[in-house]
């Protein structure tokens, strides 16, 4: 190996390394001011020049490539004599006040630490003026203060090569160049999507976060107490993120440094970096809740002395009336970004959070009570029903946004006291005919590969039903990053996503018709002869019968269902089957439907027939929604298993786990539990609910009928953070704790099982949810003395053969560990199935399907085909993200997506208020014309209370998984004038 | 020649025969006198041959750093399968130089054979001509000549009916100085902001669109047709001397003399007779003081330096400046050495791309230094200041504009010292800059 002499060592070094390279990787320490990890090299400031012996010129470290028998100083005279130069001539334009008159001992970044370790004498003159630059006047979440600026570019390559959008530039030359916003100072023209990857690689903070300052001041912000590393609460990337903390309040979030592995490399999207608050929202409930009408007696039983039989009553609009509202005007724009100007400040109005609060009259029904009391109820109501009418008289749903320690002691808590299979969560919604058909296919239920080696190893990506660089960010600009990088993209998507505009070939379908495409695509490359025959041959099972299916599914055909060209689908075919390395990644657009888990088997008998999995590079990656609906599920948070996807018919696997909770196997079910749209239905069984952290009035399709049958409950018990729109109906409503206040685990969506630690306690009375499922589980008989979540921990992995070395002392240590993790020396699992699959044959199964049209379509009274989603600053049914001023800010007020014609046709322009109607109901909402849109397609993001997507949804159900059809219902749009109809 | 004046006896007219005339410009025209037989000469040798020649003539590059050019072509991968690039820097902004727009506009074919030649001989199907935005005239001619190449099979898919192909593209800049710095030309082509890059990696491995790149003065790539013409011993014959510079060099003088343009002497002539003879010497009554010889961003030569320089590479090294782009800016007595330096200073000023701190920030500074100098508020400390600012901008910033903007200043006040002395000493004030 070759070797460089470093100030008197000599240090081996890999060829191609800088000299910067070299001293990093043996604790020489050069100061850099532009140069940041994974960031091109610009090599402009020129603090990091060094001497080298036999150069007549200083070479800047970050550069200049090591090479055999180099000597260099890093630190001599001439060296220390440049650098003071380069900072000395920053410091003349830098208001730096405080660093002449005493202030050198709290140097208060990156910059003035160089100050004051190179002792730059104070500044000569002033002379030279401040920087200027755009500053983002009012904007609710970042701001700049250029006068600090240094021009070191960070920010400009950061929005730039990370994030892959391009907000930053340098304007004009010489002293006048400076840091600029876009074309015209406006965030939003130029694309910005709020991440903060330049407030996060500013080293002088001329780029920073406005609410942290503009409520707790620069000093409290500048001195935490502690940093506590924690994992963002919002999508399925599970971003690490750290929180700042002070007097036990959350100050703001950072990011990890870029060097740590962890899923998101430190970067974060908004919704991580400046969607923490919710927490503190003053809606949050710190004392338990009991309805009025709830009576004790002596004896201490609790009674019922409302109306009978059940009925709740509000003095509220349900959420089917509330629709009906006239909404505000939505901010006018073109394509779902509305102008800066004329958004409300923090400062004009501090507290736009009013809009969006718990309405007043929906705690009128409630009184304050105890834990005592309220748990008291709670074990008495459950234990009532369950003996009165058996055990499936009760259910519960668990939650995607829990640990899995809560979600194993949840499913635990069912299944072992209330004697019931019937445990389910929102996974039902989401991913479940993934789930569904990677089980059937590949006795599989979670991602094969990682995130990282689509950047890393992947050529050709497809990217079906997945808007990833709205609801998995973070993921949407590493995708963005390969395709920069080389790598071709084919994205299959009814809507012109952002990654539809920028892929190489965009397959616009008509909604739902995605077996068509796949099949088609398949035929065409068996008939091309493109197929993996090997793979074929080694690792599937009945393939005939799937060539044999596929045999129709012509490109005419396939044209003519999915509407897309057939040249086109045989171009993607070509690009899909040749990779070499193919990734397959899809997300909602694939499984709410319908045909959901045949969709999904389609799309894997095409990845299986190329033999695209099983490869670094090659990765089947359904994109998870909730930050751990992966983990819920893996504990078995679901109605048909135990954790590790362990059948409950199975009676062995009942035995091992009646043991391990010290039950009688008896007491366990051995029937399959009912799923959440089996639940919440007229007709059900179920008596007695306890929610934990859901919210089925929004999430729920069809939600008239859901909300219907919730009122009519015999016992609801909601544990949740805000009084939502579920837990208005409750009897007892349980105030549990938000990810920050709690210590727990996480599984992202590539099988990162990751710990993320409690910042602060929670607010007033609020407990932590283990805290309360412990306390209920006892009282419910069933006896639980775990002493926190880290025994719980050792528990699952006792039971879960895929986490067996998973204890919380290898996270801390790790950080993260990427399941299957079969022993405690394990590194974890990058990818899977490169020899086989997990079924008892080793093989995979290809499985025959059928197109068949979505259960809806378009008609003479109902001409539009309605799609519903999620937005990029909001996060599912909005109880968090409506509760965090930054990101309301941007999206405050629900809309109607359409095309430009569309609009025309109705004599709508953006912002006019329509009236949406489908054959369930009708919503008021305000119009926003979008290029994404295609003709006769319009699109409602299912985040807005006050008009609620799944008023209108289709309520058809998977055979299979059972999840709706949330993405194809038919409906009619009106245009709204003055009077509001009936 | 010494366009526009008539041919010197003392010039040795190669580039600048056919400098005015009409006659000549246009294809037929160029043909008819030869133009295009050295690229059917090329063609029929191999391109390492091409290179050897360049490399026996002694050519060494007209843009300023005088590098080898032979040599630089050499660098060129072979054999790599991807394709490769001539760029051709046309962009001539340097003060006080004007010998490319000269070229362009009098022998347009033959530096479209020049460029040929040199992307012959480097694998590059495809050369950019960048010229200055200015240049409306010559980019006219560049662009009719280019057409008519094209029409006449010079230029295409089969270079002279051959199986070569070379295609030219003329890109107009848009009036930054700082382009004219190879890399930072490259990203101008490319389309981004023209900041020079850092090296590595070098242009040769990845320069315009990361792909092999090489890249020459217009005088240089004009140069060459001759060279194979003639050959490279005759080419290397044109010396006076000293053996490292070889050829002929237009040379263009402006500022205080009589006749100012453009001068094609052999290296190694006396700068001296450059200037009074050839030029035309001081106007009357006027003593010379001072010279600029390489465009302005080289130190200042003082009179006695200026008379004794031998102008060829190191002649003008051996007199404490360089030969840069050769553009002489001429001074006399009646100038003001300060005032002069605070012009220079503030072009750089104007044109820094302002990545390097050094620069971006020194070269501003420099210039406020000097204009409160000159309008009467400078100090005695000021001379240290800018002694300061000088050494931080010399010799560490990722190109050269930095270095230029300080030779003046540092040369300046260390022979013209008492012209600063007057304007602190309060003997003299300018009431405004
Ligand atoms: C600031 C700056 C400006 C330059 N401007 C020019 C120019 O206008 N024309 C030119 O030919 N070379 C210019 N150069 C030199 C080029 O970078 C490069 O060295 C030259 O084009 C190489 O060609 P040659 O080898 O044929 O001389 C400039 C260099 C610098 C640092
Ligand atoms: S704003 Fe910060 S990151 Fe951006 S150039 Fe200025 S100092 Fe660097
Ligand atoms: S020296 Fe000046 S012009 Fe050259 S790269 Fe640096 S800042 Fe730009
Ligand atoms: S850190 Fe190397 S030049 Fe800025």
């Amino acid at each position: 190996m070759p070797t460089i002499t470093l100030d008197k060592q000599v240090l081996s070094f890999e060829v191609g390394a800088t000299i910067l390279d070299v001293a990093r990787a043996h604790d020489v320490e050069i100061p850099t001011l532009c140069w940041y990890p994974k960031l091109p090299t610009v090599a402009n400031c020129r603090v990091c020049l060094v001497a080298v012996e036999g150069q007549e010129k200083l070479v800047p470290a970050c550069n200049a490539l090591a090479s055999d028998g180099m000597v260099v100083h890093t630190e001599n005279e001439e060296v220390r004599k440049a650098r003071q130069g380069v900072l000395s001539l920053l410091l003349e334009r830098y208001p730096a006040g405080h660093l002449s008159n005493g202030g050198r001992t709290h140097p208060r970044n990156e910059f003035e630490e160089y100050l004051v370790r190179y002792e730059v004498p104070a500044k000569v003159s002033g002379e030279m003026g401040l920087r200027g630059g755009d500053v983002r006047p009012g904007d609710v979440m970042i701001q700049h203060d250029m006068s600090l600026c240094i021009l070191c570019t960070r920010c400009v390559r950061a929005c730039e090569d990370i994030q892959q959008v391009g907000v930053l530039d340098v304007e004009l030359r010489g002293e006048y160049a400076q840091i600029i916003v876009g074309g015209d100072g406006d965030p939003d023209h130029a694309g910005c999507t709020w991440c903060g990857e330049c407030v996060r690689v500013c080293p002088t903070n001329a780029i920073f976060e406005v609410m942290p300052r503009e409520r707790f001041g620069p000093d409290t912000i500048a001195t935490p107490d502690r940093v506590v590393r924690s994992v963002c609460p919002y999508c399925g990337v599970g971003c690490q993120i750290d929180m700042h903390v002070k007097d036990e309040k959350i100050l703001r979030v950072t990011s990890p440094w870029i060097e740590e592995r962890t899923p998101n490399f430190g970067s974060t999207c908004v919704k991580g970096r400046f969607g923490y608050d919710f927490g503190q929202h003053r809606d949050r409930l710190t004392v338990p809740l009991m309805r009025r009408g709830w009576v004790r007696g002596d004896n201490g039983t609790w009674t019922w002395t409302g109306e009978t039989p059940r009925y709740r009553e509000g003095t509220w609009p349900t959420v089917a009336q509330g629709g009906r509202n006239r909404k505000p005007r939505p901010p006018e724009r073109q394509t779902g970004k509305p102008p800066l100007t004329g958004l409300p400040v923090l400062a004009d109005d501090p507290d736009i959070r009013d809009r969006n609060a718990t309405p007043p009259e929906w705690y009128e029904p409630f009184r304050e009570a105890t834990w005592e009391e309220a748990l008291s109820l709670a074990s008495q109501e459950f234990l009532r029903l369950r003996d009165a009418h058996g055990p499936s008289a009760l259910a519960g749903f668990s939650s995607a946004k829990c640990s899995n320690e809560e979600n194993y002691l949840f499913m635990r808590l069912v299944r072992g006291a209330f004697r019931t299979n019937n445990v389910d969560h929102c996974t039902r919604l989401c991913h479940s005919t993934s789930v569904a058909a990677m089980n059937r296919a590949l006795s599989t239920a979670a991602a094969s590969g990682s995130m990282r080696e689509i950047e890393e190893a992947c050529d050709v990506i497809f990217v079906s039903g997945a808007n990833t660089t709205e609801t998995h960010p973070v993921f949407g600009a590493l995708l963005k990053r390969a395709v920069a990088k080389g790598a071709k993209l084919i994205v299959a998507d009814v809507r012109r996503t952002e990654l539809a505009a920028m892929a190489d070939v965009h397959l616009q379908m008509l909604p739902g018709t995605d077996v068509a495409l796949y099949s088609a695509m398949l035929k065409y490359i068996l008939d091309e002869g493109l197929e993996d025959r090997a793979f074929i041959e080694h690792r599937t099972r009945d393939f005939d019968k799937v060539r044999e299916a596929v045999q129709p599914y012509t490109l005419e055909l396939g044209a003519k269902i999915t509407g897309i060209p057939a040249e086109q689908i045989a171009h993607a075919a070509r690009i899909y089957a040749t990779g070499p390395n193919t990734s397959t990644l899809w997300a909602m657009g694939l499984t709410q439907h319908a045909a959901g888990t045949d969709i999904v088997a389609s799309l894997l008998n095409l990845m299986l027939c190329c033999g695209m999995v099983g490869r670094w590079g090659a990765a089947m990656m359904p994109i998870r929604g909730q930050n751990n609906v992966q983990g819920a599920s893996d504990v078995g948070a679901i109605p048909f298993v135990y954790t590790d996807y362990r059948t409950v018919t199975d009676p062995a696997n009942r035995a091992e786990y009646a043991s391990e909770w010290g039950v009688p196997a008896e007491s366990l079910s051995l029937e399959d539990g009912l799923m959440v749209t089996e639940i919440a239905k007229k007709g059900s069984p179920v008596r007695g609910m306890y929610i934990m952290g859901e919210n089925p009035v929004l999430s729920d399709p069809n939600v008239t009928a859901a909300e219907e049958w919730f009122r009519g409950l015999e016992f609801l018990a909601v544990q949740d953070l805000f009084l939502t729109e579920t837990a208005r109906w409750a009897d007892v409503v349980l105030p549990g704790s938000s990810f920050a206040e709690k210590v727990g685990t996480f599984a992202n969506t590539d099988r990162h099982i990751q710990l993320s630690e409690a910042a602060t306690a929670p607010p007033g009375d609020a407990r932590r949810d283990l805290d309360i499922l412990i306390d209920l589980s006892n009282r419910l008989g069933l006896e639980t003395t775990h002493a926190g979540a880290a025994e719980v921990m050792d528990e699952i992995a006792r039971v879960t053969p895929n986490w067996r070395g998973v204890s919380y002392d290898k996270l801390r240590r790790e950080g993260s560990v990427q399941y299957p993790v079969p022993t405690p020396d394990s590194p974890g699992t990058a990818f899977l199935f490169a020899e086989k699959f997990p079924t008892p044959d080793g093989t995979a199964l290809l499985v025959p399907v059928e197109y068949l049209p979505p259960s809806e379509l378009p008609d003479e009274e109902y001409p539009f085909f309605l799609n519903t989603g999620r937005q990029m600053y909001h996060w599912h049914t909005g109880t968090m993200t409506r509760r965090a001023p930054g990101l309301d800010s941007r999206e405050p007020v629900p809309v109607v997506e359409m095309h430009a014609d569309d609009a025309a046709t109705l004599g709508v322009e953006d912002g006019d208020t329509v009236q949406v109607t489908s054959r369930r109901g009708s919503v008021l909402i305000g119009v926003r014309v979008s290029e994404r849109q295609a003709r006769g397609q319009v699109f409602i993001p299912m985040h807005y209370r006050e008009a609620a997507a799944n008023v209108l949804t289709n309520p058809t159900l998977d055979p299979y998984a059972k999840i709706a059809e949330f993405k194809v219902s038919a409906v009619r749009i009106e245009r709204v004038t003055a009077a509001i109809p009936g | 020649m010494g366009y526009p004046h008539p041919i010197h006896p003392k010039e040795t007219a190669v580039l600048s025969t056919h400098f005015g005339n009409e006659a000549t410009r246009d294809y037929t025209g160029a043909v008819d006198r030869g133009t295009y037989t050295a690229l059917k000469k090329a063609l029929a040798m191999t391109p390492e041959a091409v290179i050897e020649e360049v490399k026996a003539s002694g050519l060494r590059g007209r843009g300023g750093a005088g590098f080898p050019t032979g040599l630089k072509w050499s660098f060129m991968p072979k054999g790599d399968g991807k394709p490769h690039y001539l760029v051709c820097n046309a962009d001539e902004s340097e003060p006080g130089t004007f010998k490319d727009r000269e070229i362009m506009r009098w022998t347009p074919h033959d530096l479209i054979e020049g460029c040929a030649i040199a992307a012959y001989a480097i694998g590059a199907e495809t050369c950019y001509i960048y010229i200055r935005g200015e240049f409306t005239e010559p980019l006219a001619i560049m662009e009719r000549a280019v057409t008519d190449a094209y029409a006449n099979g010079v230029l295409g898919a089969a270079v002279l009916g051959s199986s070569t192909r070379i295609d030219i593209v003329i890109h107009r800049g848009a009036g930054a100085y700082i382009c004219g710095e190879e890399t930072a030309m490259m990203n101008s082509i490319e389309g981004k902001r023209g900041n020079p890059r850092i090296k590595p990696p070098f242009p040769a491995q990845a320069g315009l669109f990361g792909l092999p790149t090489t890249i020459n003065n217009v005088e240089t790539l004009a140069a060459v047709p001759h060279i194979l013409n003639r050959g490279a011993a005759w080419y290397k014959g044109l010396c006076l001397g000293n053996p490292k510079s070889t050829g002929t060099k237009l040379f263009s003088v402006c500022g205080h003399v009589m006749k100012p343009g453009n001068y094609e002497i052999t290296m190694g002539f006396p700068m001296k007779d450059l200037i009074y003879d050839l030029a035309g010497g001081m106007r009357p009554g006027r003593t010379l003081k001072a010279v600029i010889p390489g465009g302005s961003s080289v130190p200042i030569m003082d009179r006695e330096e200026a008379e004794a320089a031998l102008c060829d590479y190191e002649g003008i090294v051996e007199q404490g400046s360089m030969l840069g782009s050769a553009g002489f800016i001429v001074m006399d007595d009646s100038a003001d050495m300060v005032y002069e330096i605070y012009r220079l200073a503030k072009f750089y000023a104007h044109e820094s791309c302002a990545q390097c701190t050094q620069c971006r920030e020194g070269t501003a500074w420099t210039t406020k230094i000097l204009e409160r100098i000159l309008t009467g508020t400078g100090r005695q400390e000021d001379y240290g200041l800018l002694a300061d600012l000088a050494d931080n901008m010399t010799g560490k910033t990722i190109c050269v504009l930095s270095d230029s903007c300080a030779a003046p200043v540092v040369s300046g006040i260390q022979k013209f010292r008492d012209e600063f002395e007057a304007y602190l000493g309060g003997a003299k004030v300018l009431a405004h800059v």
